[in-house]
């Protein structure tokens, strides 16, 4: 493993201290080597693992799962997301992986090895999808809250005040166990299926079997598909995961309890996304077409079936996905964004040192924010589409993550093994190929009936 | 490189894994060459993603309709 170009002296700063003092907490607690203190070491490292894939249950996302439900019931679709979190996990594997070898961000990686030419593209890819998916956070957040009859201007504003409250601490532990709190609230879609009266030796053959899509491979169902795989693998996971694992200050030593968070959070992600379907999986058994409802008009249909309080849970769910997801989202853009201007770029960072940092997060979520609030803007159109452009933008973006993760250099001991590159080459062959599938089926709808 | 030693060769205090934590995020990593395949793969990806692109355009003004 050969040196790094230059490595210039650098004065510890705020944010390094505050990462140090994590660090003492997490080797005292590991000292002292008894299974409740594992349990204590493991509950410090547990963070941006289950924040990434709890927020990538976002908004789009449960709108996407309700969707499925509701459009094709259980039988295709449960394994089918549990098919889909297991190549998110394989994806953030590396991530964290890559995050704890080099103990910097993705974008900094990719600018450093590819240049300013691929980075900008990279860079480009990720801009304009944090932002419609943002827009499409507060779209849900709206939709959730507009349910109760709050103002829009009051949820959206509402929301950007929490998303300010949560950095205003400029302390990474903070804002991480605050936002994973917020997160955990995804766990609401669990009662909502129960209020549904799932049939469970159903939903273990529906697990155990994967039955075939109803009404075969249409159009439709091929949008849904692919906006389900986006529903787990985005760009914006690849940049915030490293983001906040460097961030952390997790180091090598960290590892197993990196791949823990990771996969904690994926079968939270994974049990709460398959409550989605089950919620709303009535509305397909009641033959209630449910093919363009948007979020309020989801629980609105819902709530002859499930109730005023399941209804109400639903929308709820909408709103505390959208919220979460939006806190993440924009922390991703402020994190590359000073990852490639090489300025503060970290939760740890004061105000004043991280003006920037703090200014990117803020103002990507106002102007997504305030776009919602433009009167009769078909915004809601777009929302199961942007899931859509998340799996289509993916496949450049996951090859930058596998050189970077075979880069020897940069990873020393932790690169890539082959079992790593088969999968990775393989979710990646996946994703371009369901890309294709989808273009086949909006250029030439009639070969698939 | 980060590595396991750093934190156990030392008892460090605080002050020590601050300046660990400093020179890990100031390291700044040299360009790699790229291989003309990987290259090659780069820029099929690129216009992969702009044809999506305009799929994605023709299916909004779809469903805008």
């Amino acid at each position: 493993m050969s040196a790094p170009e230059a490595t210039v002296p650098t004065v510890p700063s705020h944010e390094d201290f505050d990462r140090a003092s994590d660090r003492r907490m997490i080797e005292r607690a590991r000292r002292h080597g008894s299974s409740w203190f594992g349990i204590r070491v493991l509950l410090l490292l547990i963070g941006p693992g289950v924040i990434t894939f709890l927020g990538e249950n976002d908004a789009p996302s449960m709108l996407s799962y309700a969707a499925t439900g509701a459009q094709f019931g259980i039988g295709f679709f449960l394994p089918f997301i549990v098919f889909t979190f297991m190549v998110g996990f394989v994806v953030q594997e590396m991530v964290a992986r890559i995050g704890i070898a080099t103990g910097q961000g993705h974008a900094e990686l990719i600018f450093a090895r590819f240049g300013g030419f691929w980075g900008g593209f990279a860079m480009l890819d990720l801009c304009a999808g944090n932002f419609l998916t943002l827009v499409t956070e507060f779209i849900g957040i709206r939709a959730g809250l507009g349910f109760f009859g709050v103002p829009p201007l009051l949820a959206v504003g509402g929301s950007i005040l929490v998303i300010g409250l949560a950095i205003s601490t400029s302390r990474y532990r903070t804002w991480e166990r605050l936002v994973m709190a917020l997160a955990l609230g995804n766990a609401i879609f669990l009662p909502i299926a129960f209020l549904a009266h799932p049939d469970a030796p159903e939903i273990g053959h529906a697990l155990l079997t994967w039955s075939p899509l109803p009404g075969g491979l249409k159009p439709d169902t091929i949008a849904l598909m692919i906006a389900d795989i986006g529903a787990t693998v985005t760009p914006w996971m690849l940049f915030f995961q490293q983001g906040a694992v460097a961030d952390k200050g997790l180091v090598p030593r960290d590892l197993l309890g990196a791949r823990i968070d990771t996969l904690v959070g994926t079968i939270l992600a994974t049990v709460f996304a398959i409550a989605a379907v089950v919620a709303t999986a009535p509305l397909f058994a009641h033959g209630i077409s449910a093919g363009n409802f948007q979020a309020a008009q989801f629980a609105q249909a819902l709530q002859p079936v499930i109730g005023r309080l399941g209804a109400s849970l639903f929308a709820i769910g909408i709103f505390e996905a959208g919220l979460v997801a939006a806190i993440t989202i924009s922390t991703s853009s402020a994190y590359t964004f000073g990852e490639v201007t090489r300025t503060a770029h970290s939760l740890n960072a004061p105000l004043r040192d991280g003006r920037f940092f703090y200014a990117v997060l803020l103002v990507s979520a106002c102007v997504a924010g305030g776009l919602t609030l433009i009167p009769g803007a078909p915004l809601e159109d777009i929302i199961i589409l942007v899931n859509v452009v998340a799996t289509l933008a993916m496949p450049p973006a996951l090859l930058f993550l596998i050189v970077i993760a075979n880069d020897s250099e940069l990873m020393g001991p932790y690169r890539n093994r082959r079992l790593a590159n088969t999968a990775g080459i393989g979710v990646t062959a996946l994703l371009v190929a369901s890309g294709l599938a989808f273009a086949a089926s909006v250029l030439f709808p009639h070969l698939f009936g | 490189m980060a590595t396991d030693n750093t934190f156990m060769q030392f008892d460090p205090t605080v002050p020590l894994d601050a300046a660990f934590y400093a020179s890990r995020r100031t390291m700044f990593w040299r360009r790699r060459p790229v291989s003309p395949g990987l290259q090659m793969l780069l820029w099929s990806l690129r216009l992969y993603v702009v044809l999506m692109l305009a799929v994605v355009v023709i299916e909004l003004a779809r469903v805008l309709k």
